[in-house]
Parts: structure tokens; sequence; C-alpha cells
């Protein structure tokens, strides 16, 4: 009885939000109530069936005994993420494109998109997965497109060439399992033994390493990494709510399939390597692009490059969980800024003229701060103790929240006019958040443990010292080039000058499209 | 051969005329984006513009064709249009950049190219601190820091390959003997130097315009230079400007000319409605009484609901003046910086400061409170931007943003009492008031007014709105602002007189001198007794939510508690009509008809693309006594400004009217006629894909020129008009020799009416009645044909609603034109 009533609503989760999309292109209401009404429907049914997994009673479709989906809870917790992300974007849309001719397409593409993301995160068989991936990739070129504005087919044209590449890949990696070995179960426990067998795509090529290099191209090119990074800041030519669908769900696609096939990229130096190179370029790239850019929707997505790099470094060196974590945080955090790119000028700027320091003050300033990021970093630690903080690629990660909180900090102290109790008030409060947010990360990370595989990749070490090497990288060129503002005799201006040119020439979106001219763009 | 880099200079200072003057968008305020050609009469410009950039500057045939047959254009009126005469020149400019001459010739983009390349440093160059890495040596001017940068840029070797870096090198270091040497190397002759420029600008307007702001030629010629070596490095060396042959983009005058006259017929036709508004129909009964209160509101249009439906609520005056109060000032808030608060056609002449009225350790800890909140956002932004920050930072703050995101999206109108809880909670307002007294502060520089300068200002305000006898006990000073979330174009909606913000500060300013004692002695001497019975209340009228705020609350005598307790009630009822009247002609509102919640939903929701309509509709400024306008529903598209004539025998008052608000008015009514009929050329494109960049304007998408304008969503909604796009009629009542004296003696006004910029009526209801000012300075008697009009209406009913939205139908009763509208929300 339950099983069916499960089943029933997994049926409702994956259907419903495609189902009325395309109904909104159709029905007399364009509105996009319909399209709402179905997301709501759906997302409420995940919500179930996360309860559901929580008590180890995963929701399953098979066929002939194959387990094409199932909600486990890695699954169930995207899905929820995913299903009410785009919820609330619809939402939004309503009342937001209620002016837009073609509004209509965009809830009949988000409510695809949304769809095939859900299916992606609860795919358990590769040829299910394989449909999704295509599916997402299709339903974002046509999310992108919108109104078919000149500058809006050049983005969803250049997501359609980056996809076609992880497209192929991924139904070639299926092709080639299918025929080796027939069936692919994406869990942990399968993907393992896939990974321990030696099997040979026509006795050639290991088909581990096939599915493994598959997993790396698809991710890099769902998650606009370099090579593949530009379809992402050109896609800002689509409207702000397209964006946000965009940066909350679909690009995290990347993660979910590196998670999945985790255990076969584990083993394979090459895909891991590729992953890692890709990761730690985009960290670079993205960071410095967005640094440069003056205005806010490009930068904040060359901001998700590095982010996504980021992700997908933590996922080649073992830690999924903070992964997992990264996605979803990442996602609600970004889609929040795209939907609220508007009130940039609201308070985003609202002070930013810090006088110089003298040499004396910065003493007592890195003191102060290191104390504070100290206290901090040492509360969290030792109430919550979390577990995500083992081995190198752990300390690394752990490197990250300390430079988070030691920039807080020390912004913090030198934006201050006069020291008052509310500094207490304000430290007091960073270590509420650190340890606040620590502490949910392990709390979930805990209970998506048994959906996540117990992998220990090769070059996981080396892959968390690259990734704190570029961020040196970056920490450094940004400290040398505010040294350097305004002051052309010193030392490191020439380096830091060339490294800002190239930021700025990598994020110049003309660099890709030429962008149509106001009489080009008349029809 | 080299020109002079002094006549270079100035040439590109002078063909810069030319480009729309426009405003960092979070002080947006309303100019004529064809004001450089304003010299011209109306129909030439059009006619020039569509040949040089192929602007519109008219409507389409069609959409004239559909006023006609919805009856929006009558018949009587197409006649009388077309009995005047518009004649088009036939002068064109035959110069474009090299680069258009090139592509021209054989097909290519290579201007394109040039245009992405400078829009890239002009973008980085004007970034007012979006980009966390802002462009080096900034401080050596753009073309010191694309000289110093540009030999390096990777991007510059794609364009022009490597032999481009030593040509860049090889220029001057100084913009203006670069671009000398480049006009010389390409032969550019001095006669034709300012069409070159001019043709340069029209490029990239919006960074142009941006650029000339600084009012420092440097920029400008940054701006040329650059582009010239950039044409100069992808194109041959042989090709020069003196072997170009002109190139022409076909202009038809003829139909130009043809739309000259459709345009004319709207416009006379809503000027006979207007005009037969004033000058018939029942008379309010304005019996000899004392008003309980008298308000002065801004002229701005949207004023003009609240004031009807607050005379209508009790026994109250009220008075059309221009939102700054006509005071010459920079406000410092308490904790901003000095900013201008009047018009940008006006010189501030002093700095008023706003200070706390609190004893000091209270105003310490509000300051304080303000400190650390500013410290958190600084801390939130560095932890975005900063490198290796972001990481953990979005882990973080996603669970916080997440669920928030969700609650502005599902119950915006709770979120925004939320935020507002939180604001209070945090940074709680203290009692201020406005430093009028002349000081040399802390803070450095002088501010406020000498007691000299307090009574001039105090009494040019009073003779201004016509407010020098007869005062209320209770009079109250109204500014406006506007209240939207996630808007970058807010400044829109705000005071245009006080450069495009709220115009509350500017009350509390004139309050404050018109209630202080020495003011007031001042004043008696000047012959404007001000009975001590009487007090001036600062006010600010939101114009989002049509709710009235009182101001300095804590200043207010009790002696006047009671009779501001029922004023204050009867704003707030007015305020409640005036949203209801507003709410039917506000999109996505079908299903929320007299729904309170909706107005206040919108002003707090970040998902709105249309908080309120801002000044759309706006079509006519009259200057006259209330008396004229009084009891008849103006739609709130009719800016109003007191004038008494007969205090005002030699034409003082009336001068300054017509030389501030009139230009004001006029600047409104282009910025909003050029946005509607060429949206993608005056207009600033649509809001959901607009991308705030440098903190001062917005791209449509991803990138390219600066767009300049308001949005199409202030102008037009799901593809239909809303704006109505005419020329501002002006109607004076005032004897017409005084117009002609003063139009004369002033000849900014001059050339607007005599080359069709503005429309103006002037007479009285009296016997010598209504009279136009023709262009050639010649007044045409105005005489009203009710039965023609009657026809046109009965046509209107039988075709079906207008396309536009427009309640226009004076004679259709309110539930009709609820219906009308109804209609027309669902049409959609």
């Amino acid at each position: 009885m339950l099983r069916t009533v499960l089943d029933l609503l997994l049926l409702v989760t994956l259907s419903a939000p495609a189902l009325g999309g395309l109904a909104t292109l159709r029905s007399a209401d364009r509105s996009g109530r319909l399209a709402v009404t179905s997301t709501a429907l759906a997302s409420g049914s995940a919500l179930v069936l996360t309860v559901a997994a929580g008590f180890d009673r995963s929701a399953s479709w098979s066929f002939d005994d194959r387990l094409l989906i199932q909600v486990d809870r890695l699954g169930a917790l995207l899905l929820v993420f995913v299903l009410t992300s785009t919820l609330v974007v619809q939402t939004f849309a309503t009342r937001s494109l209620r002016g837009d001719a073609a509004r209509s397409r965009f809830f009949a593409a988000s409510g695809c998109a949304a769809t095939a993301t859900a299916t992606l995160v609860v795919a358990a068989d590769l040829w299910t997965m394989a449909a999704a991936w295509v599916l997402v990739s299709v339903s974002t070129a046509l999310l992108l497109r919108h109104d078919g504005r000149p500058s809006a087919a050049a983005a969803s044209r250049r997501a359609t060439q980056a996809f076609l590449v992880g497209d192929v890949a991924v139904l070639l990696a299926a092709v080639a399992a299918s025929t080796t070995v027939g069936t692919v179960t994406l869990r942990p426990e399968a993907m393992s033994g896939l990974a321990g067998s030696g099997d040979r795509v026509f006795g050639l090529v290991s088909l581990t390493g096939v599915l493994a290099v598959a997993a790396a191209l698809a991710a890099i090119s769902r998650c606009a990494l370099p090579p593949a990074q530009t379809w992402l800041p050109m896609s800002v030519a689509a409207p702000t709510p397209s964006s946000a669908v965009l940066h909350a769900g679909i690009v995290n696609g990347g993660g979910v399939i590196l998670i999945r096939f985790a255990p076969v990229i584990g083993v394979s130096w090459f895909a891991t390597g590729l992953v890692l190179v890709a990761g730690c370029a985009g960290v670079l790239m993205g960071s410095a692009v967005a640094r440069t850019r003056a205005d806010v929707k490009t930068s904040l997505a060359w901001s998700t490059v590095s982010q996504m790099g980021f992700m997908v470094v933590q996922c080649a060196t073992g830690l999924f969980g903070p992964a997992l974590l990264h996605m979803v945080a990442h996602g609600m955090y970004k889609s929040n800024l795209f939907l609220g790119s508007g009130s940039v000028l609201e308070h985003g700027l609202r002070r930013r003229d810090m006088a110089p320091m003298r040499s004396v003050d910065m003493v007592g300033h890195a003191v102060v701060v290191a104390a504070v990021t100290a206290a901090t970093v040492g509360a969290s630690w030792a109430l919550v103790r979390p577990t995500s903080f083992e081995g190198v690629a752990g300390l690394v990660f752990l490197g990250f929240v300390t430079v988070t909180v030691a920039q807080v900090a020390s912004t913090w102290l030198r934006s201050r006019q006069e020291r008052s109790a509310l500094d207490l008030v304000a430290f007091g409060a960073l270590v509420v958040a650190t340890t606040g947010s620590i502490a949910l990360a392990a709390v979930l990370k805990h209970w998506i443990a048994p959906s996540l595989p117990e992998v220990e990749p090769v070059l996981a070490s080396i892959g968390a010292a690259a990734l704190a090497t570029t961020a040196l990288v970056g920490w450094c060129v940004a400290g040398l080039s505010n040294r350097a503002a305004g002051d052309p005799r010193r030392t490191g201006t020439r380096a830091t000058n060339r490294a800002y040119l190239w930021a700025a020439h990598l994020g110049d979106p003309a660099r890709v499209a030429p962008i149509p001219r106001p009489s080009e763009v008349r029809t | 051969m080299t020109a002079n880099p002094f006549t270079v200079r100035a040439q590109a200072l002078v063909a810069s005329v030319a480009l729309p003057q426009t405003f960092p968008i979070g002080t947006f305020v309303a100019t004529n984006p064809m004001h450089g050609l304003e010299h011209r009469r109306f129909e030439d410009a059009a006619r020039l513009a569509a040949a040089t950039t192929g602007a519109r500057s008219y409507l389409t045939e069609d959409d004239y064709e559909s006023l006609r047959s919805s009856g929006r254009i009558t018949e009587r009126a197409l006649r009388a249009a077309s009995e005047r005469e518009f004649r088009t020149g036939t002068d064109a400019p035959t110069r474009g950049t090299l680069t258009e001459h090139f592509d021209q010739a054989h097909g290519t983009a290579l201007a394109a190219r040039v245009d992405d390349v400078v829009a890239k440093w002009c973008a980085a160059y004007l970034d007012e601190g979006q980009a966390a890495w802002p462009l080096p040596h900034r401080d050596l001017g753009l073309f010191g820091a694309w000289h110093a940068l540009a030999p390096r840029d990777p991007g510059l070797v794609s364009l022009a390959g490597r032999i481009a870096r030593r040509r860049i090198k090889d220029l001057p270091e100084n913009g203006a003997q670069a671009l000398s040497v480049l006009v010389g190397r390409r032969q550019i002759q001095e006669p034709d130097l300012g069409d070159y420029f001019r043709a340069a600008y029209r490029r990239l307007p919006g960074w142009a315009s941006a650029l000339a702001r600084s009012g420092n030629s440097d920029d400008l010629v940054a701006y040329l230079a650059i582009r010239l070596a950039l044409e100069d490095l992808v194109l041959d060396p042989a090709i020069l400007a003196t072997d170009q042959t002109p190139v022409t983009r076909s202009a038809d005058g003829a139909r130009i000319e043809r739309l000259a006259v459709w345009q004319e017929a709207l416009e006379l036709g809503y000027r006979d409605q207007l005009l037969r508004a004033i000058s018939s129909g029942p008379r309010p009964a304005t019996p000899a009484r004392p008003a309980d209160a008298q308000a002065v509101f801004c002229i701005d249009v949207r004023s003009e609901g609240l004031r009807r439906h607050l005379e209508a609520c009790g026994r109250y005056d009220t008075i059309g003046f221009a939102g700054f109060f006509g005071l010459p000032i920079e406000v410092a808030a308490l904790e901003g910086n000095a900013v201008p608060s009047c018009p940008v056609i006006v010189e501030p002449r002093a700095t008023i400061r706003e200070v706390p009225d609190v004893d000091p350790s209270t105003a310490t800890g509000a300051h304080d409170r303000h400190d650390a909140v500013d410290a958190v956002w600084a801390a939130s932004r560095s932890a975005k931007t900063a490198p290796a920050a972001p990481f953990a930072f979005a882990e973080a703050a996603g669970w916080l943003l997440g669920p928030l995101a969700a609650l502005r999206t599902f119950a915006p109108h709770a979120a925004a009492r939320l935020t507002a809880a939180a604001r209070n909670a945090t940074e709680p307002a203290i009692p201020t008031r406005m430093h009028i007294d002349h000081s040399s502060d802390p803070h450095g520089g002088r501010s406020g007014l000498t007691s000299r300068e307090q009574v001039s200002m105090a009494h040019a305000a009073l003779t201004t709105m016509s407010l020098t006898s007869d005062f209320a006990p209770l009079v109250l000073l109204c500014g406006h602002r506007s209240s939207t979330t996630n808007n970058p174009f807010a400044a829109a909606l705000d005071c245009g007189a006080c450069a495009g913000k709220p115009g509350g500060p500017n009350a509390r300013v004139l309050a404050e001198l018109l209630n202080n004692p020495h003011v007031r002695e001042g004043l008696a001497d000047a012959g404007h007794t001000i009975p001590t019975s009487t007090w001036f209340v600062a006010a600010e009228h939101d114009t989002t939510t049509d709710t009235v705020r009182v101001l300095d609350r804590h200043l207010i005598p009790p002696s006047h508690a009671e009779r501001l307790a029922r004023l204050e009630a009867d704003l707030e009822l007015a305020g409640r009509r005036c949203a209801s009247e507003r709410q039917r002609t506000l999109p996505g509102s079908e299903k929320q008809h007299g729904a309170p919640g909706d107005i206040d939903r919108r002003s707090g929701d970040w998902a709105e693309p249309v908080p309120e309509w801002g000044l759309a509709r706006n079509a006519a400024v009259v200057v006259g006594p209330r008396a004229l306008t009084a009891g008849r529903d103006l739609e709130r598209r009719v800016f109003l400004h007191s004038y008494e004539p007969d205090q005002d025998p030699d034409g003082t008052v009336l001068g300054a009217i017509l030389t501030g608000p009139l230009l004001v008015g006029h600047w409104i009514s282009s910025q909003y006629y050029f946005s509607t009929v060429d949206p993608d050329r005056h207009g600033a494109g649509t809001k959901p894909l607009h991308n705030v960049v440098g903190g001062i304007g917005v791209y449509e998408g991803v990138g390219g020129d600066l767009r300049t304008g308001l949005p199409l969503e202030s102008v037009s909604f799901a593809g239909r008009r809303v704006h109505e796009p005419m020329r501002l009629l002006a109607v004076v009542e005032a004897p017409r020799e005084r117009l002609e004296r003063l139009v004369e003696a002033n000849s900014a006004v001059a050339q607007l009416l005599h080359n069709g910029w503005i429309r103006l009526v002037a007479g009285s209801n009296g016997p010598d009645g209504w009279a136009e000012y023709r262009r050639d300075g010649t007044w045409e008697r105005w005489h009203d044909d009710e039965t023609d009009s009657r026809a046109a209406t009965d046509t209107a009913a039988t075709l079906g609603p207008a396309p536009i939205l427009t309640l226009h139908h004076t004679s259709v009763d309110a539930a009709d034109i609820t219906q009308h509208t109804e209609t027309m929300m669902e049409d959609r």
C-alpha cells in the first residue's frame, strides 16, 4: 500500500513540472499559474518522498528487475531543493514576466528543466540518467533562447555547443556499458563493483575509464568550467528568472553525475585529473573575471564558474557530502542574488571607502583578526567536531572556512569608525553563524551518508593541494593589485596589470559573441 | 599634418551637445534626449534623427490610424492639424566614422568591433565600485589608462595584430595630442571635425553621454581618441577621410511631415479635451470660507489625484509648487554626504545638514548602530568578492538567503514588513531636524544659511507659490517620494525637481524657515505677515502607496495637534481613494480590485515590474489658480502650478515659472515621449533583462552600450502603450501680452515654442477666452465645438476599447471605466 502511494507520488514529482509548464504553452491562461501549481504539487510530493527516504522507504521504479529510478536520501534532498527553487522562481516570474510576450515559453522550459533535473538526481540506471541528462540540455537551450532575440539565441547556441560534448559523451558511455555489461546501476555498491571488475569495451579500453571520462566531460560542460565556460556568462541575455533557474538547479547536474560516478572516477587518474584541472582553472578564472566585471549579472555568472570549480574539486577529492551541501547552499545563494539583482544599488555600494592603514595599525589589526578567526574556527571545531574535515582534503576545506572568517572579521574591523560593544556582538554572531552552518552541514551529511559512495579517490591529496594553491595564487594577485592600485611604481604592478587585462579580456562578452546593436535587434 | 590639439578639444566638446543629457541611474532625472536638436523645428529634428541614427520621433502611421479608428484622434482635430504647416529641412549629415564608411563599402562589421572594445574600456573606467577589481591607472584618466594598459591587452592582438602594441605606444600620452595626431593621419579636415565627432558619439551614445557628465572634456576627447586609434589600427593606412564618399540614410521628409500632422491631431484632441474641462461644466462652489488647512504639493502629475481627493474630504485649499519648494540647496542627511536637492538646471547655493535632535548619547548610539550596519554590508560584500572567501560564505549565506527568497516571493507583503521591522530594530530612527542656521561645522565646510538668505529664500518660496496672505492655521508642505523594491530605476519615480530624490528634506527645510520667528519677522518687514497661530508642517507623499507621512512630528506644537490629527485622517482617506482609483490602471490587479493590500504589496514586492506608473500619461501643465481645475478629474495627467495672475502684474513670478517648472515639465514629457515612440533607441529596454552596470546605469542583457531613458515597463505593458506620447501642453491663466513679453525675454522658452517642442495656450475663462500661441508668434483663438466632440465619443463607443490604456471618455461614468479597463486587462 505504502509502496504504491510512494510510487504514485514519484510519478507526480517527476512529471508534474513539465506537464504544467507545457500546458501553459497551450492554455488560454498564460499567467503561469498552471505551471506554478504543478511545480508546487511536485515539490510537496518530493517532501513526502524525502520523509519516506529518511525511514529507508525509498520510492523506486523498476522494469524487468532493472532499477531505473530510486529516491535515495541524496536524491531526495536534491529533489526537494530543485523543485522548491523552481517553484520560487516560477512564482517570481508570474509577476516579473507579466508583461513578457514569451513568458509561457519560460514556464514550459523551466518546467521541463525541473522534470529533467529531478529525474537526473534520482536516476538509478545509466540509460535513465543519460536520457535525463540530454533532456536537461535541451530544456536549458530552450530556456536561454526565450523570445529568440539575437543575443539570447546566441547564448542558447553556445550552451548547446558546450552541452553537446557532454551529451555525446554520456550517450556513448551508455552504449558502451550496455554492450559490455548490460545494465549499470548508479548506486554505490553496484558502481564500486563495476570499478573493480576490469571490464573492457570491445576488449579494447576499460569500461570504467570510458564511464569516468564521459562523466568528467559531462560535468565540465554542465558546470561551465574551462574550456566550456563561455555559455554561462552569455546566458544573462535571458530574463532574470531564467538565470535564477539555471544557477540554482541546472548547473548542479555536473556535481550529481560526479557523485553518482564517483567509484569509477575515483580509480581513473585521467578522469580525476581532468576534473581537477578544469575545476582549479574554473576557480581561478571564475573568481578573477567575476572581480573585474562591472555589471552585476555577468559578475554573478562568473562567480558561479568559480563556485562550480570548487564543487567539482570537492567531488574529485572525495568530499561528497560537502560538495552536495555546496550545491544546495550555493544554489539558494545564487538564485537569491539573481532575483534580487535590481537591488545592487540599494545597499551593495553603501560604503566602500576604507582608509589605507598605517603599518603600525596593520600589525594590531592582524593580531585581532587572527585571534577572532582562531576563536571562531576553534569554537566551531570544538562544538561540532566535523567529520568532514578528515584528511588533507578536509584540512584544505577547513582552510577555506578560516579564510572566509578572517576576511569577514578583517573587513568588519576596518570599516568600523569607532570600537564599541557592537563589535563583540558582531563577533558573537560570527561564531554562531560559522558554528551553525558547520553543524547544519554535519547533520545533513550524516543524514545523507548512506547514499554517498565510500571512495578514496586517486589524487585526492594532490587535488586538494592544487585547489589550495589556486586559491593562494588568486589571493596573492588580488592582494598585490589592491596594493598597486594607483601606484605604477610598486613591485608587481606590471604583473597584476597583466592579470587584470587577461581577466577583463576573458570576461569580455564581445570576445565570444558580437553583441547586436538595437538596429539589428529590431525586426 | 597634425591638427591643433586645442581645436580638436574644443570641437569634441561642441559636438557633445548633440548627446542626450543623462544622469546616473541612482539620481535619474528626466531630460529631453533630443535636447541637442531643440534649435530646430520638431519635425526637422525628427527627420535629422531618422537620417543619422534611424531613431523614430513619432509613432508609426499604423499606430496613428488605430488611434483614429478608436476615436482618440478625431476627424475635427485631424482637419485642424492638416491646416497647419510642417516643414522639414533637407540638410543631412554626410559623414560617418571611417569604419562605418568601410563597412558600408565592404559589408564588414568593423565599426561594431570597435564599439565593443570602446564599450569595454568605458564600462571599466566609469565603474563606480561595482567591480571588486577596478581598472588600474584610473587616476591617469580614460586615455591615460588606456594608453598605459591597452598595449598589453590580449584582446588587442586579435583585433589588430601584434603591430598594434607598438602603434599604441607610439601615440602621445595626452589624449588631445593623440587625437590631433590621429585626425591628421586620416586627414579629417578641420571643418569636418564636428561632423566626424558627432558620428563617433552616435556609435555609443549611452557611454559617450556618461563620459560627458564629468563636464571635463578630457573624457570625451579620450573616447574619440581611443575610437579613432582603434579605427586607425583596423583600417588600411591608405584610407583617408577625404576619400570617403558621403553616406546618407534615406530620411523621407514627406513621410515625417505626414506623421507630424498625425501627432498634431492627437495633441489638439487632448488640448480640446483639457480646455473643455477647464472652461465649461459646473464650477465648484468656492464660498468665501477660511480653509482648515492649506496643503502645498509638488506640481508632479501624481499630486493631482491626491489633491482632488483631499479637497473632497473637507475644507482644504491645495497649492501646486515645484517639489524642491524653491530652495536651491544641497542636503546632507544624518549619515550621508551632501547631495543636490534642487532641479539640475539650478545651481545649489547652500548645504543644509540634518542633525540629531536628541541628547548626545542617544545620537552617538544611533550613529554607532548605523556604522555597524554599514560594516555588516561591507563585510558581506568582501566575503562575496574576495578571492577564496566566497566558497564557504555561499555555503553559510545560502541557508539564510534561500528561505528569504521564498518568503519574499510567496509573501512579499509580509517579507516587506519583516524587513522594515528588522531595520527598525537595528537602526531605530531618532528625531532629527534640518539645521538651517549658518555654521562652520566640524564635518568640514560651511553649511546653513545666513539670516538674510533665510528670509529671501522663504520670501521667494511664498511669492512663487502665490501664498502671501490668508494663511490657514495649518500649512502642510508636502514633498513626495516613491517606495519600490528591487528596482534600479527607483529614482525615476522620485521627485524630478529634487534631482531624482525624495522631496521630504526640502519640505522640512522650508517648514523650519517659515516657522522660525526671526524669518517671520523678516517676512513681515517684506509685507508678508504670517499669523502666530499658523504652523507649517513638513510631510512626504509616497506615490507608490499614496500615503502621506508627517515629518518632524516632534517639532509640532501641541496647540496644533488636534487640527493635524484631523488633517492626517483626511489625508489617509484621500490617499486610499486615490490609490484605489490608481490601482485599476495597474497591470496584474484584475483580481484584486479594491483590495487595499495590493498597492502595499507592489511597493514591497521584489518581483513587481510595475510598482506604480510614475509620471506615465503626463500631458500638460496648468499654471493658474486652483479654481481653474478644482473639482475636475484630470486623471493624474497634469502638472499643476499655482499662479495668481492678479498678484503678479510685472510677470516676475510667471517668468520664474516659465523658466523653471515649465522646462522641467518639458524634460519629463520629452523623456516619456521618446522612450515611448522609440523604446529601442531612446528607452532603457525591458526590466527582466536589466543588468545594472558600474553603479551608473543598465545594460539590456549581456553588455554593449549603456542604455538611456526609461524602461519599457514605465511607458507600456505587454505590448500596449500606456503613456500617450504628447509634447507638453502648457495652459497658463495670464494676459497674453504678459506672456508675449516673457517669451520674448527668454530665448530658451521662445526656442521651444517657435520650434514646436511645447505648446502654449493662454488666456482665461473670462471674455478673452483661450488662445494658442502659434509658432510664428501669433495667437489662435480656441473655440469649443461640442457637437463634433460628442460625435467622436459616440464613434469611440461603437468601435470598442481604445488600444491604449486611457480613461479619456469624460462622458462615461466610473463603472464603465472600470469595465473598460478590465476588458483590456483580460485581453492580455
